[in-house]
């Protein structure tokens, strides 16, 4: 059968013309020939077939001027690649190479920082805050420890202000060590500080006030505490001044003159005149448990810190196993007893220990006062109104007057009465002065 | 001293690819690219209009080229180059369109879609000549506009543009009906007598 398909090629297939053929062919340069074979197989593939039709959606005289301008296109992306490869190698190297360079530099650094750096600023700067705290109580004790003489509450309280740990908790440290009891940590601070020096203490609770609220409020409350325990100055601190009462010391003329009760405020000073007739003033006792440090009253100040050494004095006592504690608390029992002999060595031997007391100062000289030591008195309340024990020192001028002419001393009698008028004894003062200018 | 591109003048499409692959010269793949960029612009201009658009296209694809030619397995670079142009054309179309239907293989690296499509051009299918005598029986059953210019184009061996001339028919219906009739002409000798 003559089949007219025979001779066809209708399912062969080609292969894909060339890219120039396909334009040729697309800008009719073609022969016949190669025209019928592009055709043919643009009939079966689709590729050949999108490529001529891009080109016949093109001007044929832009078709080559198109491929070369992306061929420059091409080249010059080419090397931007390049350039950024290279580039970006050295930039890793630059970088690599300042990371080393800054590595190394901070290592030198931190080598010789730690290095110029002394043991004990190493330990602190490395140490968190509760470790600190317990540097700060081992320097506490070396400090204590290194001196030579026996420690002593001014020791302490320099101790406390070189401390560099100013905070709260490393202070409670040291007090507790240094005093050895349970003492709460500002009232410790306090005593301690107010019984080293009146002008220190005052220093001290005023920074402690003005520097952290949380310190003032404590030492406000302290301070209110302290003041408002009015049991405290009656039986420790005025029993032994009380004593002092009872012994009303003759003058040379007949006339008496009574000091009472000074560490309270409260004086009663009876001096007997000629005629017989007793004057009494009686000074207003004042409230300490109403004085507050907010107070700008200096007197009142003074006061407080007054009430906060017996404070401190008072929480010693109560810790029997504070030895220096039993010993003044002995000492006053004894000179309430009326036992003066053997009081005086315990407050001798507390002043050893603390020589600025005001309490075992004022004890000493009431002991040497009623065993009838009149010089031995009179330098125990020189020292007593050398210390600003505040009221004490104030009623210790009155008291000296009073020795003073029993020791037949009327000048010094009557200096020591100038300065009682300088206090707010001012009243019994000019009328003891009277009193002894009649002599 | 010649020049860098000169060195891989004699090499093929595929030797360029693996040397490339071995040291990494952005040459061989701006040599290989230029070896057929007529045909990345033909289809891009194709698909993206005006021929700025085209121009612009080709250089991106050839920047992802640099990037990522090395993760790819080519066979047939020329064809491979193709569906990669092509597809990226579709996939910037579809973007200015606003089509949110995208397939999920083109929302992907295109080149994922490319290797896929690298068969369309080797899907040929071979008819034995003993066959050819059922092929005019085959022609019988087209419709008269596929019958009429597949008779025209392959029996008379006639253009594009005589075909075009003869029926009175458009360019792009004589390549229609074409293209139309032989694959019915496939299909009918595969099932009837295949």
């Amino acid at each position: 059968m003559d089949n007219k398909y025979t001779n066809t090629d209708i399912f062969k297939t080609t292969e894909c013309p060339s890219d120039a053929l396909l334009l040729s062919y697309v800008k009719e340069t073609i022969s016949v020939e190669d025209k019928r074979l592009v055709e043919m197989h643009l009939i079966d593939c689709e590729m050949c077939n999108d490529i001529v039709e891009g080109y016949q959606l093109m001007h044929p005289s832009k078709i080559s001027s198109n491929i070369k301008s992306i061929e420059l296109k091409i080249d010059k992306a080419v090397e931007a690649h390049q350039n950024k490869k290279i580039g970006a190698s050295a930039f890793k190297w630059y970088y690599a190479a300042a990371a080393i360079l800054i590595i190394g530099l901070t290592g030198i650094l931190y080598n010789s920082y730690f290095n110029s750096l002394k043991e004990s600023d190493v330990a602190i700067v490395t140490k968190s805050p509760k470790i600190e705290n317990d540097i700060a109580i081992d320097t506490a004790h070396i400090e204590i420890e290194e001196t030579p003489e026996a420690p002593t509450e001014s020791n302490i309280v320099k101790t406390i202000e070189s401390t560099p740990a100013k905070n709260t908790e490393s202070i409670q440290s040291i007090a507790i060590e240094s005093n050895n009891s349970k003492i709460p940590v500002q009232e410790d601070v306090l005593a301690l500080s107010e019984s080293a020096s009146d002008d220190q203490a005052l220093d001290i609770v005023e920074i402690k006030k003005e520097e952290k609220p949380q310190m003032a409020f404590d030492a406000e409350s302290t301070t209110k505490s302290l003041s408002d325990n009015s049991t405290f100055g009656n039986t420790i601190v005025l029993a032994p001044a009380a004593t002092a009462v009872q012994s009303n010391e003759a003058l040379t003329n007949g006339s008496a003159i009574n000091f009472t009760s000074p560490a309270t405020n409260t004086t009663f000073f009876n001096p007997t005149v000629t005629d017989g007739k007793k004057a009494s003033y009686s000074v207003k006792k004042e409230s300490a448990a109403k004085s507050k440090f907010k107070s700008n009253d200096f007197a009142s100040r003074e006061k407080n810190v007054e009430e906060k050494e017996k404070k401190k004095d008072r929480d010693i006592s109560g810790n029997a196993n504070s030895e220096p504690s039993n010993v003044l608390n002995e000492a006053n029992q004894l000179l309430l007893q009326k036992q003066h002999n053997e009081a005086l060595p315990k407050f001798n031997q507390y002043l050893k220990l603390y020589p600025k007391n005001c309490e075992a100062t004022l004890g000493a000289a009431q002991c040497y006062e009623l065993t009838n030591q009149i010089k031995e008195a009179i330098i125990y309340y020189t020292k007593l109104s050398q210390l600003k024990c505040n009221k004490q020192a104030d009623s210790a001028y009155l008291k000296l007057s009073a020795l003073y002419v029993k020791n037949n001393q009327p000048q010094e009698a009557k200096q020591i009465l100038q300065k009682a008028m300088q206090s707010k004894y001012l009243d019994i003062a000019e009328q003891a002065k009277k009193e002894l200018d009649k002599l | 001293m010649p020049l860098p591109e000169e060195k891989y003048l004699h090499l093929t499409d595929l030797e360029l690819l693996q040397l490339f692959k071995l040291n990494g010269d952005a040459v061989i793949i701006g040599l290989l690219y230029k070896r057929h960029v007529s045909m990345a612009l033909g289809v891009a201009n194709k698909y993206l209009q005006p021929e700025d658009d085209a121009k612009d296209a080709v250089m991106q694809v050839f920047e992802q080229l640099l990037q990522n030619i090395s993760n790819h397995k080519i066979d047939n670079f020329k064809s491979w180059l193709y569906s990669v142009v092509k597809n990226f054309c579709l996939m910037k179309l579809r973007k200015e369109k606003n089509l949110t239907i995208v397939r999920e293989e083109e929302g992907k690296n295109i080149f994922s879609v490319v290797e896929k499509e690298q068969l369309l051009h080797q899907d040929e299918v071979k008819l034995k000549e003993s066959n050819l005598s059922n092929l005019e029986m085959a022609i019988e059953t087209l419709n008269e506009e596929q019958k009429k210019c597949i008779e025209l184009f392959y029996l008379q061996q006639k253009s594009y543009a005589e075909v075009v001339e003869i029926t009175g028919f458009s360019l792009n219906n004589v390549k229609s009906f074409i293209q139309n009739g032989k694959r019915n002409l496939k299909l009918k000798m595969q099932s009837v007598y295949g």
